[in-house]
């Protein structure tokens, strides 16, 4: 391959990511709206939608790979090729998490009361456009930014998992426990869990980009 | 690189990816055990082994990429490094995670819902780590579904486990203001707990799935 067309092809690789970023982002969101919403249609749709998801996640990687193999890359061009590599696992798990957001969706209803899917879904969704951001932008701060607000994000969902604890315990208290309540708990658990795990994969592409700029582990792990 | 060398630098490579993946193993059961016992001390080795794990992890990762790029691997081979550079990630993670239960067995009284039982989880999530490993091993494709099978009883387990909290909080005895908020603090650690070890269980499914993408070009279990 000749060096022009290999530049062309990491540009490629890089904006394919990005564009695959979004994607991932907007089925994402479209869960948080369906699992608000209790909206069954666009619950289907995005469950429907994992497959593409996924053949692209394979397409891509296969990309990354290819680019390696033939053009014996070092240095930042290797860690921009193992970033990328990287990074479409954690992209491509949020899509998985999307489609557990969609599948837990229940028709006309929203989730716990205790839980506030809008904001905490919406703050993990902002966090993986900022990673992404960061990664299309070569930009550290914003990768650091991401972590801090990852910590907000998991004190946010701590916070709920303890209304939804308390909101059982006042349960207890008024004597009318029954198998609803366990479900709803359930899912405003497993809910609070998924939202959670999206912060984390946000912080996995913040970190992976960050080491890729300056060869700074320090988010990695 | 002459070839017998790049032949024993894939072999070497088998090897240290299952070492790391032993002393992962070894990291869960501590952290589990540490759970058990309260034994701090033994939660502290996890939390500080992890640096070791997370070095481990970026060795291994360059020399996968070192294999690709120096040796141009094809088909079965390229699917091999490719599938180990995966592999590495989930195996840092579930040391993560090992890490996390040590840092719970530090912090909280893990014993308030004896009807949970955690040791149990862990042990299904260690035999399936345990399985996927030898399935990349020795490429064995029947061990992969195995795993992907496990993990529906595990995540079945899991959720029979927070279940079991949401109805203890429940039907358990009313406390008094004082004793809230520790009791708070146990029970969400409790399902903190049982959130990672699912998410260990995760982690087994994608090197099962990695392996038989490998062994096959089969990507039926990656997703």
């Amino acid at each position: 391959m000749g060096r022009e067309r290999y530049r062309d092809r990491l540009a490629t690789l890089r904006t394919d990511i990005v564009l695959f970023g979004e994607l991932v982002v907007e089925r994402y969101e479209s869960a948080v709206a369906a699992a608000a919403n209790g909206d069954l249609r666009e619950a289907d749709r995005i469950v429907r939608g994992d497959d593409e998801i996924n053949r692209r996640y394979l397409e891509l990687e296969g990309d990354c790979i290819d680019l390696i193999a033939r053009n014996q890359p070092v240095a930042g061009d290797l860690r921009l090729i193992t970033a990328s590599f990287k990074i479409l696992t954690d992209l491509e798990r949020i899509g998985d998490l999307a489609t557990n957001l969609a599948e837990r969706t229940e028709y006309r209803s929203g989730v716990h009361p205790a839980v506030d899917i809008e904001s905490l879904g919406l703050a993990a969704g902002e966090m993986v456009d900022a990673a992404v951001d960061a990664y299309e932008d070569d930009d550290p701060a914003a990768c650091r930014s991401v972590a801090v607000d990852d910590d907000s994000l998991d004190s946010d969902c701590e916070a709920t998992t303890e209304r939804i604890i308390r909101e059982l315990l006042a349960e207890q208290t008024a004597g009318d426990s029954d198998g609803r309540t366990v479900d709803t708990a359930t899912r405003g658990l497993l809910t609070v869990r998924d939202i959670e795990r999206v912060g984390d994969h946000a912080v996995n592409i913040a970190a992976r980009t960050l080491y890729m700029l300056d060869t700074d582990d320090e988010l990695l792990y | 690189m002459p070839r017998n060398e790049y032949q024993a630098d894939l072999v070497d490579l088998r090897q240290d990816v299952v070492a790391m993946s032993e002393t992962v193993a070894e990291r869960l059961e501590m952290g589990l055990t540490a759970l058990e016992t309260g034994d701090k001390e033994l939660a502290g080795e996890v939390i500080n082994g992890d640096d070791e794990i997370n070095q481990l992890y970026l060795d291994l990762e360059k020399q996968c990429t070192d294999l690709i790029a120096l040796q141009q691997p094809v088909a079965g081979d390229l699917r091999f490094i490719a599938a180990s550079f995966k592999i590495i990630t989930d195996l840092e993670r579930i040391g993560d995670l090992a890490t996390n239960l040590g840092e719970y067995a530090q912090t909280a009284d893990n014993d308030i819902f004896p009807s949970v039982d955690i040791q149990k989880i862990g042990e299904t999530t260690l035999a399936m780590l345990d399985s996927a490993m030898e399935a990349y091993a020795e490429e064995d494709r029947e061990l992969c579904y195995t795993v992907n099978d496990r993990d529906d009883d595990l995540d079945e387990e899991c959720e029979i486990a927070s279940g079991t909290v949401v109805r203890e909080l429940i039907e358990g005895e009313q406390l008094g203001d004082t004793e809230i908020e520790p009791f708070m603090e146990d029970v969400s650690r409790l399902l903190l707990t049982i959130r990672d070890l699912e998410r260990v269980g995760d982690h087994a499914v994608n090197i099962a799935a990695r392996a038989l993408y490998m062994i096959d070009n089969n990507d039926e279990l990656i997703y």
